[in-house]
């Protein structure tokens, strides 16, 4: 015969209550002496996905220019890249774009020394640029210009919920402590529950911090026995062994690499392009307006010259989106850019759309890649403020590099 | 909608708290449309699909049990209709390949491919075979069930909707007529077999995944001893997987007042094939048996028969997991073995003395060994993306390779993995301590998944301090390993 149910004697006898209790108990104690010190997010093994890479590329050597977007810009620099260098480019560890500085240095009197970092991150919004603004363009490694690449989805995809539920933006905050920023990451009920559900755990909030500590101090008990190890394959660099075989957002070396003579073909991927453009999706829009409209107000206080570019949109997007999304767009960018005194260039008019430049509906190859960062270069030859802030000795990168890569040397110990 | 997602943590409560609060005659309706909404969180439309599935077997049941002439026909079409639209959703691209590629081998042109996008409706392998064993036992006479309501729940119950295990409908219906009284008991037991399946998923069987992972992406680089270890890791993977989905599973349903097989029994402490079959995925095999293995003669018809039997139950089986070759064969690989165990069985009772050494425990010892290695042999043929990548890493384990990479076949080289934690050169220590805690349990009377609640006996009192401890333990644990994206079930994909 079963007992019925009753609250009181539920608290006095059941153990799952008593650990509920126990858990909140510890959990509220850890929140209040807080016994973890604040790590490098750096040093966080655990976390290395895109974003983690991209920040330590960009630390280890710092650029003169950023050039950011989601993978319509990461995608084709990077390939663009390997042709243009005759070799593989690994994406993973290797940011650098000599293509859009040569394509620079060619229309312009700029530094030769002159130095691009492709900052595309796979779907990354504007709240995600506005996020490596915050955290990136600032100290030694401020660059002194940041091009902003942005197309109708960056600002409204039908597939995105929250700024603060991408990867990308997670990792950057741990560089900033700006209540700000973190105030305007969750909009929704559920996001807003989650994050809170996320800071109010102390485990779930530092369980990156804890992993990467546990990791540490058993590395330094077992290295007697790690030391008797012969070498194992698995560390070497090859391309599918490390794609697939991470949990989801980890990526290792070597999981992307461009090669010069890769054959890019178009797929059709309407169906994915019609779900990101299905509705105005209104909700998310304002907030990433305000993003943008931050993240340029960022940019000028710090000294740091912006320019915002619209990628052109295929045909094949164009008729996908729900009616109004493109002008819509357009229209807040202008506005934003106009308010805040930054240039907008829309790539969009007078663009030739040719199919053989894309690989979906979306991202553009090799061959796109090239037309487009030729268009982004004419626009910062033709304007000379931008060139200006180019030859400017400001953030004396040299010197900067070197303490980049002693910094790159540490990490690496 | 996952397990293992916030989602779900959110859903659950919700829907314990409405069902108790809700009039026993009410309770029925609310939790098929809490099941529904779970189903329809993934893809609205497939829960139009699994709802005409419903209603198509509704009223064929009645039409199968009041079948006088006809009866064989009725049936067979019911079961007929539930294959064709299992195998469109599963199999139509995999047919389609077999036909274009013989089509291409006698040099005529390939098919062409299809216009529009097949997916998957989770779950449709599972509550097809509910189905199917629901139109099976009314033309064995059982009465079909009269409410419409009732039988929607039987599929579409949210705890084992998407993986099982597969109910049998006797067990199931008559538990909504049975008013419940949540008791203490359920509760605890719920959401204790709750955390523990969620930190078998989350620590145990996704950490043992990037070990699998990185060596069946490479098992050319990678020396025989580090094949097995990946392989051993592949079975733990692929239990804590599933049976951590049935923990949860079982404790959600629990929580409700309900009971649901039991799917995992100790699997890898079996002594053959055949017993690690009826310990793993009980609900499945014990379906074969009934529905495939039985009506097709069943071990009836002398050995030559029953040996065909076990083979064709074990590749249809293999078939069931997926669409492609090499599950075939993994099916068709624990058939062999099956069939060998058999066949040594019969030889072994016609020898009296050899039957004496079979009945000790220095045996059963060797059995065990020997059966945990059979299956993950054929577990290669379950883990291999195709059937080149299958057949390289059979010819590695079977030790056929003699140009294995510099370092000997024995050495376990992936142990010195540099990677993001520490699994790998403490992988021995974990395989270790992981069999010897299937040893524990097998001791404890406790119910699987359960932990037994050990009192201190302090100041002559009984303090039972041990299970609030353990649970919070579990929880700390799940907080700080979860990562925010976990893959997804590996049963899901089946």
């Amino acid at each position: 015969m079963k007992n019925a149910f009753s609250l009181t004697n539920f608290l006095k006898q059941s153990p799952v209550a008593q650990a509920f209790i126990l858990v909140a108990i510890i959990n509220a104690s850890l929140l209040y002496f807080n016994p973890l010190q604040k790590l490098d997010p750096q040093a966080i093994v655990s976390n290395r996905t895109w974003a983690w890479w991209a920040v330590k590329d960009f630390r280890e050597n710092p650029s003169d220019v950023i050039m950011m977007g989601s993978s319509f810009i990461m995608n084709p620099t990077w390939q663009e890249e390997a042709v243009y260098r005759k070799q593989s480019v690994d994406l993973v560890v290797d940011h650098r774009t000599t293509y859009l500085e040569d394509a620079i240095k060619s229309r312009a009197l700029v530094p030769q020394n002159l130095r691009c970092f492709n900052f595309g991150l796979p779907g990354a919004m504007v709240s995600d640029q506005a996020m490596i603004v915050e955290t990136m363009c600032q100290g030694p490694q401020k660059p002194k210009m940041a091009i902003f690449c942005v197309a109708p989805r960056d600002l409204m995809d039908c597939r995105f919920f929250n700024a603060g539920g991408s990867k990308h933006f997670r990792y950057l905050t741990n560089f900033t402590e700006n209540k700000q920023a973190k105030d305007l990451a969750f909009m929704d009920v559920p996001g807003k529950f989650a994050d809170w559900f996320s800071n109010a755990l102390f485990f779930k909030n530092k369980s990156n911090e804890i992993q990467t500590l546990r990791a540490n101090a058993l590395k330094s008990v077992m290295q007697p026995y790690l030391a008797t190890l012969p070498p194992s394959p698995l560390n070497q660099n090859s391309e599918e062994d490390r794609r697939s075989v991470f949990k989801r957002d980890e990526i290792e070396k070597g999981a992307w690499l461009a090669h010069p003579n890769t054959p890019y073909w178009y797929v059709n991927s309407s169906p994915d392009c019609r779900m990101r453009y299905k509705h105005l999706n209104s909700q998310v829009f304002e907030n990433q307006k305000i993003w943008l409209d931050k993240a340029l107000k960022t940019c000028k206080e710090r000294g740091v010259k912006a320019v915002v570019v619209n990628v052109p949109s295929s045909p094949e997007a164009r008729e996908c989106m729900f009616p109004g999304i493109y002008e819509r767009h357009v229209e807040a960018v202008t506005t934003i850019t106009k308010a805040n005194d930054i240039p907008f260039y829309n790539l969009d008019p007078g663009w030739k759309h040719e199919q053989k430049d894309y690989t979906d509906w979306g991202h553009m190859g090799p061959q796109g890649g090239s037309k487009m960062l030729n268009a982004i270069a004419s626009i910062v030859a033709g304007n000379q403020e931008l060139v200006t802030a180019l030859n400017s000795p400001s953030n004396n990168n040299s010197a900067n590099r070197k303490v980049a890569e002693s910094e790159g040397k540490q990490d690496a110990l | 909608m996952l397990f293992n997602s916030l989602a779900y943590m959110i859903f659950l409560p919700v829907v314990f708290l409405l069902y108790w609060k809700t009039p026993f005659k009410f309770r029925t309706p609310l939790l098929l449309i809490a099941s529904y909404v779970f189903y329809m969180y993934w893809k609205w439309e497939y829960g139009l699909l699994i709802l005409g599935l419903t209603a198509l077997n509704y009223f064929l049941g009645f039409w199968v049990e009041r079948a006088t002439v006809k009866k064989k026909l009725v049936f067979g079409l019911g079961i007929a209709l539930n294959v064709i639209i299992l195998g469109f959703f599963k199999y139509a691209y995999f047919v389609h390949d077999v036909v274009s590629d013989a089509a291409k081998a006698v040099g005529q042109p390939a098919l062409p491919n299809f216009t529009v996008e097949i997916i998957l409706p989770l779950g449709i392998s599972f509550f097809v075979f509910e189905f199917i064993h629901y139109l099976f036992e009314i033309y064995r006479g059982a009465k079909p069930v009269k409410s419409f309501m009732e039988f929607a729940l039987f599929p579409s119950f949210f705890p084992t909707q998407i993986a099982g295990p597969i109910k049998r409908y006797a067990d199931f219906i008559p538990q909504l007529h049975k008013e419940q009284k949540l008791t203490q008991k359920d509760f605890d037991e719920g959401v204790e077999l709750i955390l523990f399946g969620l930190f078998k998923k989350v620590v145990m069987a996704d950490n043992f995944a990037l070990v699998v992972n990185r060596c069946f992406a490479h098992p050319d680089l990678v020396t025989s001893a580090d094949l097995w270890l990946a392989l051993y890791c592949f079975a733990w993977q692929g239990y804590f997987d599933f049976s951590g989905y049935t923990d949860i599973a079982r404790g959600s349903a629990q929580l409700l007042g309900f009971k649901v097989p039991l799917n995992f029994n100790l699997p890898y402490l079996a002594g053959s094939i055949s017993e690690i079959w009826r310990r793993w995925h009980i609900s499945l095999s014990t379906w074969l048996r009934d529905y495939l293995f039985i009506p097709m003669g069943g071990s009836k018809g002398g050995e030559l028969l029953t040996y065909r039997n076990i083979m064709l139950t074990m590749i249809i089986g293999g078939f069931w997991h997926g669409a492609s070759l090499h599950y075939g064969f993994w099916g068709g690989t624990l058939g062999l073995f099956m069939v060998v165990h058999r066949g040594w069985q019969t030889f072994y009772k016609t020898k009296p003395w050899l039957e004496n050494i079979v009945k000790t425990k220095y045996y059963h010892v060797f059995a065990v060994f020997l059966t945990m290695h059979a299956w993950c042999l054929s577990l290669v043929f379950m883990r291999s993306p195709d059937m080149n990548v299958a057949w390289t890493v059979m010819k590695k384990v079977l030790f056929l390779d003699t140009a294995q990479n510099a370092l000997g076949w024995w050495q376990p080289s992936i142990l010195a993995t540099t990677d993001t934690n520490l699994l790998y050169p403490l992988l021995p220590f974990i395989l270790v301590a992981t069999y010897a805690m299937q040893l524990l349990v097998a001791k404890s009377k406790e119910i699987p998944g359960v932990m037994p609640n050990f009192k201190l006996n302090l100041f002559g009192k009984h303090i039972p301090a041990f299970k609030p401890a353990y649970l919070a333990a579990l929880l700390i644990v799940l907080f700080i390993w979860s990562p925010d994206f976990s893959p997804q079930f590996i049963y899901f994909q089946f």
